[in-house]
């Protein structure tokens, strides 16, 4: 590989992807399709990452692509971020078999994403993406938890073909085992629907795990089955083992994987909280913080992106997040923070807070959470028609917000819409 | 081959054979590009013509020698009518789709119903299909050749279609370009997801011939184009693009039957103006 060079004049980044690794890439996007409507293009000299988030933003994805991955690659110095809508990327990569090479940059000028793509019989196919205004997405998150385990992602997704009928699934660690069940909230249900459900559980046993250490047992992880049916596919498509990172219920659940040196792939999804006073973001875009802890909130300005350490063994940043949590419970579309809409890779995202970009991990569970206590939720919002989970503290994009900070009472809108 | 007659042919009628049906069918997919189409039939004494339109649009026809067919009689004043391609289709394939089926083609004349004779095996099934009158015929092709052709390409079909499959159909509109200098084959689309362009250099070998005078760029409906493409089909193996002065484009591809029996589809098409409307 080339040592990183400098783009042209009017290009922050440059890169050239060789015809093996471009199906690679190639399942990078279509992974992000089943996910999120957006996806995010990060780069720096050192690194490549392609990000998204599902709409109701319990799942975020993070595919970190080492330089090496690439034929060639040049960047200018600093962080460049811009996002598009991921179905026109998908037409990029949508027939690989005559593909030969396959370049991209980004233009400064047009505020486009371009790829080049040359393919057998000589044609070229050149793809010109918009950029979409949003902010940056960001996701803090650690994976020293407490309970870790790895196998191969076929076991997984061989149950969770079994899954059927539901949005979600939990799946509940014990020392020896794993249960894989259906969940639905009754509650929810009609009468009717209810004697309708099917509900399935399966059980995994630590024989079929690569690594099994699992130290805080039985705690309910429910997690949402259609992103984690589209990582099983992934994981699978690259035949490596998956590890999961995860602590209690309303903590984060992380899965992760690697393709050799050049692709680290993080999946966090959120669960559904467990505590009295964990909060729920009922909205999409909002966090509706609850409990009051004395643990230190906010990551100072300029924090860079390490993982926090947190109060918890587990912790993950949502430590800080929950901390926040003070506020008064919001208004639907308030921002609980967020950061300037960018159409933009911006030179300053050092700057900004983190916790401002961040949509750390919300499920919240303060330190006084009694175990196992289901967490009630909030009136769903009847513009969600999926159950709401704790989520990963909103930001709204359309809105500029100022971080959540322990002295605030109340989230404050604006100040940098 | 017309054999010897064992009764007369009525004025304007015909009669054909045909040993498998399902080539038939295959054939006519190209042919079958729209929602309940309409086909127009026209026998001559060279064999039947099928065709499907969307008026002042486009048309896609097949044309069919009376050599793909195993005997073929016909009087040389056959008019043309319609029938329900749909059906006739589902007929065609009535013992399945594989199966070696024979079929026999009647039709006494003007007002008649067009009779398929299917038998496979000792099971034998008559159909009758009404014809209907054929009124405001579009002779897409007289109107082609009107114009002087400016460009011929020919090029195989599978990457054409390949090419075209992988643009952004969510755009109304498509540009074509042609042109004896770079980029000399370029089809693009824009809107506001982003933009794309194919183009195919000169001496690729995915053409067989290159022949252009002037560049020409027209712009065409999207929609309009998809049923030329998907009347390529998996039988294409060749496809000749021609557009004349006025930007009206012929696509014939090149269908290769299991007999090796070549056949061709013409598709022909109208160019849209910037603010949509359609020219001619």
């Amino acid at each position: 590989m080339d040592a990183v060079g400098q783009p042209g004049d009017n290009e922050r980044w440059r890169a050239t992807v060789s015809k093996q690794n471009v199906k690679l890439l190639s399942r990078v996007i279509a992974c992000s399709e089943k996910i999120g409507e957006d996806v995010a293009f990060d780069s720096t000299p050192h690194s490549y990452t392609v990000k998204t988030v599902n709409k109701a933003r319990s799942v975020f994805a993070q595919f970190v692509f080492d330089v090496a991955f690439f034929d060639s690659y040049a960047c200018r110095p600093g962080t460049h971020s811009c996002r598009v809508k991921v179905k026109p990327c998908m037409a990029v990569f949508r027939s690989l078999g005559s593909v030969e090479h396959i370049s991209m940059r980004m233009n400064d000028i047009d505020c486009r994403i371009v790829f080049d793509l040359e393919c057998r019989y000589g044609v070229r196919k050149n793809y010109k993406l918009t950029l979409e205004e949003a902010d940056v997405i960001q996701c803090h998150f650690s994976k020293e938890t407490p309970n870790r385990v790895r196998c191969q992602s076929r076991i997984l997704s061989d149950m969770l073909a079994k899954m059927h009928g539901t949005d979600d699934v939990s799946l509940i660690f014990g020392n020896q085992s794993v249960v894989l069940k259906t969940y639905v909230e009754e509650d929810q249900l009609t009468a009717e629907q209810r004697q309708r459900v099917t509900n399935t559980e399966m059980l995994m046993h630590v024989k079929d795990f690569e690594e099994f250490q699992v130290v805080e047992e039985g705690e309910d992880l429910v997690v949402p089955v259609k992103e984690l049916k589209a990582i099983c596919t992934f994981a699978e498509a690259l035949g490596q083992p998956v590890t999961m990172c995860f602590s209690r219920a309303g903590r984060p659940f992380i899965i992760s994987m690697k393709f050799y040196h050049y692709l680290t792939v993080d999946f966090v999804l959120a669960t559904l909280g467990g505590g009295d006073d964990a909060t729920q973001a009922t909205q999409t875009q909002t966090t509706q913080p609850q409990a009051t802890t004395s643990q230190p909130h906010m990551v100072p300005q300029g924090a860079s992106d390490r993982p926090m350490s947190a109060p918890f063994g587990g912790g993950t940043i949502s430590d800080k997040v929950e901390t926040n949590t003070p506020s008064l419970i919001p208004t639907p579309h308030t921002p609980s923070m967020g950061s300037k809409a960018q159409g933009m890779p911006s030179e300053d995202v050092s700057e900004r807070s983190s916790f401002v970009e961040s949509m750390s991990n919300v499920t919240i569970t303060p330190a006084p959470a009694s175990p196992g206590k289901r967490q009630r939720r909030n009136e769903p919002d009847a513009n969600d028609h999926r159950r709401k989970r704790p989520l990963f503290v909103g930001i709204d994009p359309k809105r500029g917000g100022a971080p959540l900070s322990s002295e605030s009472e109340s989230d404050s809108s604006d100040d940098e819409a | 081959m017309a054999e010897g007659e064992s009764e007369e042919l009525l004025p304007g009628s015909f009669e054909a054979r045909l040993e498998k049906a399902h080539i038939l069918h295959g054939l006519l997919q190209g042919i079958n590009v729209k929602k309940n189409p309409t086909a127009t039939v026209s026998v001559r004494q060279t064999g039947i013509k099928f065709s499907v339109e969307e008026s002042l649009i486009w048309q896609a026809a097949i044309s069919l020698g009376n050599d793909m067919f195993q005997s073929f009689r016909s009087t040389d004043d056959v008019g043309e009518f319609k029938i329900p391609l749909k059906v006739f289709l589902d007929c065609l394939t009535i013992y399945g789709s594989l199966v070696q089926t024979l079929l026999v083609l009647q039709y006494q004349g003007y007002g008649q119903p067009l009779r398929l004779t299917l038998m496979q095996d000792k099971v034998v099934t008559e159909v009758m299909i009404r014809t209907m009158d054929c009124d405001n015929i579009q002779h897409f092709g007289a109107v082609f050749h009107e114009g002087e052709v400016i460009s011929k390409v020919i090029i195989q079909s599978p990457p054409l279609r390949e090419a075209f499959n992988e643009l952004d159909w969510s755009n109304e509109f498509i540009t074509i370009l042609i042109s004896p200098d770079a980029p000399y084959f370029k089809f693009s689309t824009s809107g506001a997801s982003g933009s794309c362009q194919m183009s195919f250099p000169r001496h690729s070998e995915a053409f067989d011939e290159f022949h252009c005078e002037q560049t020409q760029s027209f712009l065409y409906k999207l929609a309009h184009l998809q049923p030329a493409i998907k009347a390529a089909g998996p039988l294409a193996t060749k496809t000749q693009i021609r557009l004349n002065d006025k930007g009206m484009m012929c696509m014939q591809h090149m269908l290769c039957t299991e007999d090796r029996q070549a056949c061709f589809v013409d598709f022909y098409v109208l160019p849209t103006e910037e603010d949509g409307t359609n020219i001619m």
